[in-house]
């Protein structure tokens, strides 16, 4: 490693490489969904924000879903109590009650079949559209996309309309379709999550880099003092490291 | 991408609101991208700004941009809380999956980078959330106080303490990888006699 100072060049890299991509809302429409108030916050409002002054109103929804109201013809998308949680609910998928980012939605926490589990939000009358374009406990065609960082959203499908009208990704699974993103997920599920040796993670991660008929790949050990293998890809140069790391620590509830 | 937006923003009212969001908005959104690559970030730069606009009397008129990333900071903590038990295996690729590697101009530039983006990711949590936020953004050491709710002093030093600590794995990395080179190459040698 020459001298140069790490930091510097983490700093280079960041800003030549960080995303500059538009958000998929415009400024205008957010600014009026937000100041109109149908804007409704999909995480929820921070118990504490530093210096600030107490908040002037609180959100008094002992709900775990989130509530939204359309400000013309709207929408409304029914509460259920799901207990103290309700303040801050947990994101795992998240059910929209219509073809739009900004439409309400019902938060569910660690879905493991979003689609299936909107269905039955919809089905049980917890999300209701109200101009009655859906009757209620209705499922409407469901369409699931991946939003920004692997969020599983489900929408009302509008004229057969996809993901790709929202600039969405559809949530299915993308092994055929791009293999570097099929090997870095088989590396966190085969190896990552093993804690292997070394040894062991070289060879599985050969292993998969020949199933999905991956050439010219190298494996570089960055060492480490840890027990377990951590192995991370990088498709433009075709490398996986491995890293030694300590184990993940048990979970906790 | 600069910080340095001093400029005394009419923060009042609709208009003040409409310009804090394109003023501030495209920033705050690659910040959110960069620093918490598991959150959904749009929706965290959304519900900031929604906060924002509840809030816009108290705003700093001067420090708009540490006031939001502050904010923007504890959505995500209050966000991630509860999904970072099943998403904790995910956290370090998707820090690699979002910074993919330009192309430098040798295979010793590349190498090194890959070495810091292994370091940065065996660093704590805090250490590589304000290393990313520092290296994207030119933040003073007010701002980060602002964003942490620490004082200035206090700022020093994390971010002090987080460069060293960097460099220390870095280096550790460095040794470990002549290590390995060293290995390869007497194996090499045994293999040609």
């Amino acid at each position: 490693m020459n001298p140069s100072d790490p930091f510097e060049i983490l700093r280079t890299h960041v800003r030549s490489v960080t995303s500059d991509e538009p958000p998929v809302i415009d400024d205008t429409e957010l600014v009026n969904a937000i100041v109109s108030g149908r804007y409704t916050p999909t995480t929820s409002t921070p118990d504490f924000v530093p210096r600030l002054r107490p908040r002037r109103t609180r959100r008094r929804i002992a709900v775990g879903v989130a509530v939204a109201f359309a400000a013309s013809g709207g929408f409304a998308v029914a509460a259920s109590n799901w207990g103290e949680e309700a303040s801050r609910p947990e994101r795992g998928a998240s059910c929209y009650s219509e073809f739009s980012l900004l439409s309400g939605q019902v938060v569910l926490s660690g879905s493991v079949d979003p689609l299936g589990d909107c269905a039955e939000m919809w089905r049980a009358g917890k999300i209701v559209v109200a101009d009655g374009s859906i009757a209620p406990g209705t499922v409407p065609p469901l369409v699931a996309c991946v939003s920004d960082q692997d969020a599983v959203v489900v929408f009302p499908s509008i004229d057969g309309r996809g993901c790709g009208a929202l600039g969405l990704p559809d949530a299915i699974p993308s092994d055929d379709v791009d293999p570097v993103a099929a090997l870095a997920l088989r590396l966190v599920d085969e190896v990552n999550a093993k804690c292997m040796s070394f040894d062991e993670a070289q060879q599985e991660t050969e292993k998969i880099l020949h199933s999905l008929r991956l050439s010219g790949w190298r494996i570089v050990d960055l060492g480490g003092t840890g027990a377990c293998s951590f192995a991370s890809a990088d498709g433009d140069v075709r490398v996986v490291t491995l890293s030694l790391l300590p184990p993940f620590p048990p979970v906790t509830n | 991408m600069s910080a340095d937006d001093r400029s005394d923003l009419p923060l009042s009212g609709r208009s003040g609101f409409d310009q804090l969001v394109r003023g501030q908005r495209s920033a705050l959104l690659a910040h959110v991208r960069l620093v918490y690559p598991n959150a959904d970030a749009e929706a965290v730069v959304n519900d900031t700004l929604s906060i924002a606009w509840q809030r816009l009397d108290d705003a700093p008129i001067d420090t708009p941009t540490a006031w939001l990333r502050s904010i923007a900071r504890y959505v995500v903590l209050n966000s991630t809380r509860g999904e970072r038990r099943w998403r904790a295996l995910n956290d370090r690729v998707a820090l690699l999956e979002v910074q993919p590697f330009v192309d430098p101009p040798d295979t010793d530039a590349r190498l090194q980078l890959t070495m810091v983006v292994a370091a940065l990711e065996r660093l704590g949590s805090q250490d590589r959330e304000l290393l990313l936020m520092l290296a994207l953004e030119d933040l003073s050491t007010d701002d980060v106080a602002t964003i942490y709710d620490v004082t200035e002093t206090a700022a020093k030093v994390r971010i002090s303490r987080a460069r060293k600590r960097l460099r220390a794995a870095v280096a550790s990395a460095d040794v470990a990888a002549g290590r390995a080179a060293t290995t390869t190459s007497n194996a090499e040698r045994r293999r040609s006699r």
